[in-house]
Parts: C-alpha cells; structure tokens; sequence
C-alpha cells in the first residue's frame, strides 16, 4: 500500500517519523510503527510529514502508551508477513503460537489502566484510526457494561436520564425480556 | 451519525457533571463500544438516556453493530417426534439453539409454533441465515425469525407456495427457498424457487394436458413500498431445476441453489443475482469424478463459497471461490480424515471467526470441525450437547433424529424492515 515501490521498502521501514503530542513532546518511531495509524499512514503517503507530525489531540501520556502499542503490534504484523507461508511447518506454527500467546498477554496488560485513560486511548485510537487498538479497548470497554443495568450505566458514566417516565416505560414494556 | 453540534453539546454537559471520580464516555464512542455488545443489553441500553436510544435507533447502527458480532452456529436438533417415523406424533414446533464451539451447552434462543406441512427430513434444508435473520420453511409456510431481538413474523402466502396438485414425478417437496441481501438497495428478500402445473389447452379447447413447469419468486422484505412484502414472480425462468427442500446458500448479493439432476445433468449451480434479479449458473469446482450435487453441500464463508467433499482415500477435499459469478475455484484443503472418523456427507456449514475454524456437518448426529491453522480435524458429536432449555414448559429433548445446523450472527435487524445502510 505504501507509496514507495517494492525496492524502496527496505528503506522505508527503516525511516523515522516523528510524532509530536498536544503537549509538545516529540517521539521518533519507525515507518512501519506509525502506519499502523491509518491517519498517519495517509499523511506519509502525501509526504507532509517532513518536520514532524503534530497530533493536537493527543496528550504524551496517552501518545506514549499508543506508541507501546503500536510497537508490539508492527512486529506481529512483520512475523505475521513472514510466516504465513510456512503454516506447514510445525516448528513455525509453534513459534507462531508462541507470539499470539505473548500478544494477548501484552494485550491484557496494556488494558490493565484506569477508566479515563481507556477513554483517552479510545478517542486517540479513533483519531488516527488504528483498528486493532479501536477493537481492543471499545471491546474492553463493552464487555465491562454487558451485564449492567441501565440505573448501573447512568451512575459509571455520569450520564442523566432525560428520557420521560413515559419513554422509559414503553422502552421496558416493548422489551421486557431484555430487562430480566 | 449525529449532527456536530447536538454532540458537543452532550459533551460538553456530561463534562460539566462529572465527578473526578468517575470518568465521562465520550458521546462520539458510543456507537462503538454499543456496537460490541450482543444484542440483549443493546436493547436495555435504549432506557439509558435519549443519546443512548436515538444512537441504538439509528438506521446504520444495526448494520455497524453487526459487523461486530462474533459468528456462532444455530442448531435445531429435531426430536424423534418430529421424525416421520412417527409421524401422528410429530412435533409442532421449532426450537433453536445457539452453540459457540467447545461448549457443553448450547442454550435456546427461539421456540415457536410451526408446524411443518410435511415430515422434515434430514435432507430437508428448512432453514436460512442472514445478517442474524433467519428464515424458516416448513412447507406452505415461510417464517422469518431475529431469534436475538425475539421477533417473528410469517410471509405472505403466495401462488408458488402451493404444492402443485398433480403427482409430480418426484417425492419431496416443490420449492427450494432463499434469504439474502440486495447489496446494492441494502434490502433483504427471501426468493422462491418452485414448481407449478401449466395447463395445455387443446384446438377444441375441451380437451387439456398438463407439464411442468419451474418458476422463480422474490419478496423484499419491507421494501416494496406497501410494506406489507409482496411477492413478485420474477420475467427469467431458472435453466434447470434446484433441489426442493434445500435452502440456497446466501454469498455477496447471490443466491445459490444446488440442481435437481434427478431429470438430466445441469452445467453448474442456479444463481439468482438479488441486485437486478437475473438468473445465472455458477460452476461448479472442476473436481473429479464430477461433484455430485445431491451429497455435498455449499457454504459461504467469510465471503467466499465452499464445497466439501470426501475424495479416494479418505483425503476430505475442501474448494473454496471468491467469487459466485466468475468463481475461481481452489481446492485450498486436502484433510487426510484418519480413523475412526467417518465423514460420509460432511457439508460445511460456518467459520468461526474467533479461531477460524471451519465447521461442517454431516447428515447425522456429528459434525466436524477443521481448524485450518494447525490442521486439526475434530468429531463434535451433536446429541452430547445439552440443550438448555432454560425455563420453557416442554421439557428436555431426549430423542434426536437429526440435526439441521446453520452460521449465525446476532443482529438488530427488525423482522419487519426497511433498507439498512451495510457496508
């Protein structure tokens, strides 16, 4: 997809791209660590990343935490790339294995954060369309409500009721089952 | 999606309100994270606030909403009452039940009262997947369900739902039914393969014979402008007959019907294209010896088409296509099958998308399960599964004849319908 042709490649992952936070901080990464930012990989491809990448909407903090992501996910995505050839062989598949194993347990521990901050990647996920990191934490974040009540849902999330009784009513009457 | 200004407004007053304690839920994500949810809470979270239910209400929200939802099988195990071994018995209902692989218990999403015209059999395909719509066909009678959204609704009855009454030349039933999307309108429709008696009016008019013939109908569900659903003979008449009884496999806008060859061979499968409604052939693999429509079964997964079949030495050959117009078959799977397994029919039937297991049935009690990555060939054994009943009044199944096993995917889509944005 990238805009370089296939002798070029080579020398495109290894280049840097420098992200800059809402907050002025400056973070160098590799090509193939900022494409899997969808937004970032459009920009690489207009070639207006010269001077650094500015990211108004994104704090350090979070940008820190996006880059750790993106960083075990690139070298997935290159092992992925390099093996899916080779599925005949047991010692790969065992390999492979292996990483998707270390992948769900880094996955698991990069969810392990505060409410806020699962917002604040949600929104920076969102803002440069990383679709993996989009998935994990919305999933995350599904799975936390699946079970609640509305009443429970409006207390988590500081959210008021401006339905009307009647509204509500009618809600739980076309749905009851939903409900029990 | 919202207008710019109605959310910063939200925004902004759930900020204004929110404790430090507690963090607020960006309006704009909403949509996703309700998107991941099955469709249970998503129905209780419309009595969350007004936000909640206009983003849950939202034409496009059930079509994003389902391309999150994780695939998983729907059985309908038939009871020995069903069976027409015992047919003064047989039961009068269909219950269905959705099974995630691996689990002991499969737990019962729908029961309802449909009485079938005639004995199913367990060649008989009564039943249809969709976007989480399923279609149910128990003779004259064709149901739609949302087992998810517990909704139901029968379909107009129409001329080509009647069993011609002749002595057709052939047992079984007349028609052959189908449920797909039109990608193009993003309606839904339900097609009708069927038979009729045409009556030959002699030169003195006081004599007449009879043949007959084969016809094509289509219903768009909602979306025929009186809302009611109407059906509509389509002008083509299909090039050859499809097996009666045997739902059409649904894949990218197309309809697939396996041919009746019982009265000559036919050069692939019947298509019917739900966009512009022509009807088509799509060929078959180039297997050999030639793929015997009537023991193999087709199946869409993940997009493409999938035959299954057992070849010489128990090599289980599996030929999957991207494409039902152009299909470039392959045979991507050549499964040496090693005893004690005895796969004699396997038809596949779904790939769960959480490991990419390819689920396949055979006529019986057992269904298999390919796990393409690391090449295992499992035997799930259908009647170990306990099917939970939960509290409904009509007990425990104790006696299976068979089991009728399609993909299915929970959805928001109503019964009653109108276009949906999928993309």
């Amino acid at each position: 997809m990238a805009s370089a042709g296939s002798g070029d490649e080579k020398a495109a992952a290894a280049a840097m791209i420098t992200l800059i936070s809402s907050d002025n901080e400056k973070f160098e990464v590799t090509e193939a660590t900022a494409t899997l930012s969808q937004t970032i990989r459009h920009m690489i491809e207009d070639g207006c990343t010269d001077g650094g990448v500015p990211l108004p909407n994104v704090t350090s903090k979070i940008l820190a935490r996006v880059i750790e992501y993106c960083k075990k996910h690139a070298t997935a995505a290159a092992g992925e790339e390099g093996s899916s050839s080779s599925f005949s062989d047991a010692a790969f598949l065992e390999v492979d294995r292996a990483f998707l194993e270390e992948l769900e347990e880094f996955d698991d521990a990069f969810l392990e954060v505060d409410r806020a901050t699962l917002f604040d990647l949600i929104l920076a996920a969102n803002y440069l369309d990383i679709k993996g990191l989009l998935n994990l934490t919305c999933q995350k974040v599904a799975d936390s409500v699946k079970g609640k009540t509305p009443e429970q849902i409006r207390e988590m999330y500081n959210i008021v009721n401006d339905l009307t009784p009647e509204e509500e009513a009618e809600i739980r009457r076309e749905t009851q089952w939903a409900f029990e | 999606m919202m207008g710019g200004s109605k959310r910063l407004r939200r925004r902004s007053r759930w900020a204004d309100e929110a404790t430090p304690q507690s963090a607020c839920l960006p309006q704009e994500m909403v949509a996703e994270i309700l998107g991941r949810l099955p469709v249970k809470p998503v129905l209780r979270f419309r009595s969350v606030c007004k936000a909640w239910r206009s983003t849950i209400d939202e034409p496009s929200f059930a079509g994003a909403h389902l391309q999150h939802q994780p695939s998983s099988l729907l059985i309908f195990p038939c009871s020995e009452d069903d069976d027409y071994s015992s047919r003064s018995k047989r039961s009068n209902s269909i219950s269905l039940y959705r099974w995630a692989q691996g689990m002991p218990a499969a737990s019962l999403v729908q029961a309802a009262d449909m009485p079938p015209e005639h004995y199913w059999n367990p060649d008989h395909h009564v039943l249809a997947h969709c976007d989480g719509l399923v279609l149910v066909h128990t003779g004259a009678k064709v149901h739609l369900l949302n087992p998810a959204a517990r909704q139901a609704a029968a379909l107009p009855w129409s001329p080509g739902s009647e069993r011609p009454q002749a002595n057709l030349p052939f047992r079984g039933g007349h028609q052959a039914l189908g449920l797909g999307r039109d990608p193009r309108a993003g309606t839904y429709k339900v097609a009708r393969f069927f038979y009729r008696l045409l009556y030959y009016h002699h030169d003195d008019a006081s004599r007449y014979s009879y043949g007959l013939a084969t016809g094509m109908e289509v219903l768009t569900l909602g979306g025929c402008g009186c809302g009611c659903g109407c059906w509509r003979e389509i002008a083509a008449q299909p090039p050859f007959p499809a097996i009666p009884d045997r739902t059409a496999t649904h894949v990218k806008g197309s309809l697939l019907w396996a041919p009746d060859e019982r009265r000559g061979e036919a050069p692939g499968f019947l298509r019917l294209s739900l966009e512009d409604e022509a009807v088509g052939v799509t060929p078959p693999p180039p297997c050999e010896p030639r793929l015997d429509y009537a023991t193999t079964g087709l199946a869409e997964l993940r997009g493409e088409l999938c035959v299954a079949r057992m070849a010489a030495g128990r090599v289980l050959e599996m030929w999957m296509a991207d494409d039902a117009v152009r299909p470039r078959w392959e045979r991507r799977y050549a499964i040496r099958v090693a005893d004690p397994l005895r796969p004699g029919r396997p038809r596949p039937v779904a790939l769960l998308d959480h490991d990419a297991t390819i689920v396949m049935h055979d006529v019986g009690w057992t269904a298999y399960a390919y796990h393409p990555p690391t090449r295992g060939f499992q035997e799930i054994r259908l009647e170990t599964i306990d099917y939970n009943r939960g509290d409904h009044p009509s007990g425990a199944i104790r006696c299976f004849s068979h089991f009728v096993l399609i993909p299915y995917r929970e959805s928001l889509l109503p019964v009653v319908h109108k276009p949906s944005s999928l993309t």
